[in-house]
Parts: C-alpha cells; structure tokens; sequence
C-alpha cells in the first residue's frame, strides 16, 4: 500500500505475527450471540499484551475485545489491525476515549464483510470448486486439494496483508475513507463482480431439466427440453433461480423453500415433469 | 458398524474442527469430507465422486449472516457413508443427503443458539478478571464443545441407522428418489439467490445476466469469467474516476464563465 516502509519495533513485528496466527481461529467459538467476539478476543490478545501492562487497562482491553463481532474471515484481519493501533494510542494517550475502538469495529465489520463476502464466498470459492469439482468427478484426489489450496492461499495471504495494512495505516485510513465513500466504490465493483459470478454459476449448477414429451402421431415426439433450448439455453434453471430470488425478497423463510423445492421435485417427478 | 459408525463422526468431529479452529475454513466443504468418508470406510475413489456431486448441489449453500439452509458437511458426511456401508448410487445417495442437511441445520442451531451460549457468562467473568490464559483455554473448549453435538447424532444415526436405511431405501418408489434428484438439481439456486440478495443493487443487477450468457452461449470457464469480470470492474472504475475530474473541470470552467454554462442549459 504505502510506499514508505513503516518502521516497525522488534515488539510490533512479534506481536502482528502472533496475531496472525490467532487470527486463523476467528470462528472457534461461534455462537448466535457474540458471534465471532471470543475469537476476535483471542487475535487481540497479542496487543493487549504488548500495550496494556497495567492490570485495569488490560481488563477493559479484554471486555472491549471480547464484544460481538461478525466479519468475512478474510477481511477481519484488517479490523484488528486497525485495532492494535488503536489499543497502542489509548496506550501512549491516557485521554484518548476507548469507547471509540468499539465504534470503530462496529462501523467497520458490515462494509467489510460485503467487500470480502463478494470477493472470497462469491468469486474466489466459485473458481476453487468449478476447477476442483470436474477433477473430483472423475475420482481424482487432486479435485479436493486443488479446491482447498486455490481457496486457502489466496485467502492466507489476504489476511496477512490486511493484518498489516490495518495496523501500519489504519488511523490515516479511516479518516480518508469514510470522507471519500471508498467503501462504498469497493463494494460496488466487488458485487459487479459477484454479480457476473453467480449469474455464470446459476448456468453452470443449477440443472433442472425437463422430460416431459408430446406425442405427436405420425411416429414423431416433441421433446419440450429441446424447445427450450432452443429459445434459450438453461431457461428453466435461470427461471428457478429469479423466482426464489423473488421469493426472499418477499422474505419467503429459507426452510419454507427448501421444503418446497424437494415437495415440488417429488410432485413434478411423480407428474412426470422432471 | 459401531467403528464404521465412530469414524464417520470423527470425520465430522475434525472437519469442523479443522474449519473453525485452524481456520482451513473450507475444510468442511462436501468436496473435502466426501472424500475423507471414503477413505477411512475403504472405498476412497466413490467418496471422491460423490464429495464432487454433493459439492455441485450444496455450492450455494453457504452460511450467510447466521442463516444457513442447509448443513452441507452433514448431509455429505451421512450421505456418502450410507452410500458406501449400503452401496447404493448418487441418486440415493442425495436423497438420504438433501433431508439430513436440513435436519443438521436443526442440529447446528442448538449448538450455536443454547449450547455454546451456555458458557458465555463464564467467558465475560473470565475477560472481566483479566484471565487471559483463562480466555484462551475457554476459547479452545469451545472449538473442541463445537461439533460435538453433531458429531454423537451422526455417529448414532450410522450405528442405528444404516441397516434399516438400506430396507427403507428399497421400498421407496422411484419418483421420490427422482424428485429429490429434481430437488438436488434446484438446490444450488436457493444459494445463489441468498448471495445475490447479499450484494444485490439495482445498479449492478444486470452484471448478473451477462455472467449467465457468458456460459450458456460462450461456454467460458469460471477463471476466464473471473478474470472478465474483474477487468470490467477495473476498467469502469478508472472511467467513473476520469468522468469525476471531468466533471469537475467542467464544473470549474462553467461557474467561471457563465455565459458558456447558460448556453449548455439552453
């Protein structure tokens, strides 16, 4: 990012190090009502014991690390490092308001999770598995490696950058961005990227097909997949595909659906429609 | 059958281990444990092949902001170890699969909703004294409480389970097991739609139209996909860039001369 190289302490290099491997255990204690918080807690824990030595500030340090938080696994990394240099300031300056840390991480944890969301879940998964799973397909073990190392290592290194990026530029970062709606510009290419991705997935997965077929005397039948096809290729599957889009916008419950599509699947195949 | 029972839950138990403790998030995708299935119940290449099919169905669905539609490492794990103790074809296998993914989301919220909150005041306590070995240890019970639940369910659901599972399956009629194929084969879409409804802007909505073209009449695969897309991303930015300073040059020019800017309004 920056071109002029931070100068790190010997301590703040140990310390990011140490974070970032804590940071790979962000969802160990996932649960409905801190989310992610514990650990978040535990990435932190490394900079609250850099910065905070006296026992009441490293208290409140722990509580404020430890409240809920909920982001894409990619780009969390960059909140805490934002953070730490945020803990490192009400180190070095007893007036600074700790309230604000917090304020930090809640305002942050949405954008960011709609940038890596589209990014890591929408793109960079979508590739893992359409190269992964035509190898798998053919029974060959390089299809769930492939899959996990063309997932994992883009994902290993995003989060170690952003670790940095987040600590080394954090504070001169968000006083810029938010002025500027950078995240509201990332967000919008990453989800016309998304967009593009799973409209290309929607045709490449979902295979609904029909079997229904006419007779038409004379010996000759009318296969209606083919006439589909001729008007548009996976019709059926871009169909199924807007109408439960439809459906969640009309905020249809997700079980509903899902129970819908197996009864809808066992009444068209009894029908004979699929 | 109890050891067979016993290793498809470890399967289970590490997968989510391994994908919420040590951050090799996608450890517990179909396309990972099915093949890991396979090769502790002996037939490696089938766990392959049906990791693959279950990870094509279960592709959209993913957890999005604590909703998740179907527990895609459940349904896998069960359907392909059913598959291989019975020996039955993709087909059964899915339908055995699509249900218990649906009841493992059942399974999953009990642990995420009772079980691990039981211990979130123990865990404040911990962070309010400034115990921080002690946070760290809870942390890790946690991981280690996490897949637990699920892990005896399936662990049961095999012991008990796989013999009758092989009966039921036999008499079932044929339309049931082609409407869960017909089911498999939707499922992918009620994903995507819950990730278009994510990221979903009026503004970009029609990208999504031009990726679905992209492959049903170019037939391009998913990198080059992604690599047009991103191209598009970076090129319409350096545009909307451009047009900013234009614009504010213009904007410049015109409130000094007025006349010229009268005339544009004409």
């Amino acid at each position: 990012m920056s071109k002029s190289k931070v100068n790190l302490s010997q301590d703040e290099v140990k310390m990011l190090k140490k974070m970032y491997i804590q940071s790979w255990r962000l969802f160990g204690s996932f649960n409905m009502a801190k989310m992610q918080g514990y650990g978040y807690a535990q990435a932190m824990i490394p900079a609250i014991e850099t910065f905070h030595k006296g026992p009441e500030e490293k208290k409140n340090a722990l509580v404020r690390s430890a409240s809920f938080f909920n982001c894409t696994y990619e780009t969390a990394p960059f909140i805490m490092g934002i953070n730490a240099s945020l803990e490192k300031a009400r180190s070095e300056h007893s007036d600074f308001d700790s309230d604000s840390i917090n304020a930090v991480k809640a305002s942050l944890m949405g954008p960011l999770s709609g940038i890596g969301d589209s990014i890591f879940w929408g793109t960079v998964r979508l590739i893992a598995a359409s190269i992964g799973i035509p190898l798998a397909m053919t029974g060959n073990i390089l299809g769930p490696i492939l899959f996990l190392l063309i997932y994992h290592l883009p994902s290993a290194y995003t989060r170690y950058k952003l670790l940095y990026v987040g600590y080394t530029t954090g504070e001169q970062f968000l006083t810029t961005a938010f002025k500027s709606g950078a995240f509201e510009n990332i967000t919008y290419y990453a989800s016309m990227i998304g967009m593009i991705m799973i409209g290309a997935m929607t045709a490449q997965f979902v295979g609904i097909k029909t079997v229904i077929s006419i007779a038409m005397g004379s010996g000759e039948t009318l296969v209606l997949q083919t006439i589909l096809d001729n008007i548009m290729p996976s019709i059926l599957p871009l169909t199924v595909m807007l109408t439960i889009f439809y459906l969640i916008r009309k905020k249809i419950k997700i079980s509903t659906l899902l129970l819908g599509i197996i009864l809808f699947g066992i009444f068209g195949a009894f029908l004979g429609i699929f | 059958m109890i050891l067979k029972a016993f290793l498809v839950a470890l399967v289970y138990y590490v997968s989510i281990f391994t994908s919420i403790g040590m951050g090799l998030f996608h450890f517990n995708r179909p396309i990972v444990v099915g093949p890991l299935v396979g090769l502790l119940l002996g037939d490696l290449t089938t766990g392959i092949i049906l990791g693959a099919t279950f990870e094509s169905v279960f592709l959209g669905v993913i957890a999005i902001g604590g909703s998740v539609p179907a527990d895609a490492t459940v349904g896998t794990i069960v359907g392909t170890a059913i598959a291989i103790i019975v020996g039955v074809d993709a087909n059964s296998a899915l339908a055995i699969a699509v249900p218990v993914s649906m009841l493992g989301v059942v399974l999953g919220q009990v642990t995420t909703s009772i079980l691990v909150p039981l211990f979130i005041p123990v865990m404040d306590k911990t962070a309010e004294k400034g115990d921080v070995a002690g946070l760290k240890k809870w942390h890790f019970l946690m991981t280690l409480l996490f897949p637990l639940l699920t892990a005896i369910a399936i662990f049961l659901a095999i012991w008990l389970g796989s013999n009758s599972i092989g009966a039921f399956l036999d008499q079932i009629p044929s339309f049931v097991t082609g409407g869960f194929q017909a089911a498999g084969a939707m499922l992918p879409a009620v994903g995507f739609a819950l990730l278009l409804n994510m990221l979903f802007d009026k503004k970009v909505f029609a990208f999504f139209f031009l990726g679905f073209v992209m492959v049903i009449y170019l037939h391009l695969p998913s990198l080059a996909i992604a690599i047009i897309a991103t191209v598009f991303a970076i090129t319409q930015y350096y545009r909307s860039e451009q047009l900013k300073i234009q614009f504010a040059n213009n904007f410049a020019t015109a409130t000094v001369q007025n006349e010229e800017e009268a005339f544009f309004n004409e």
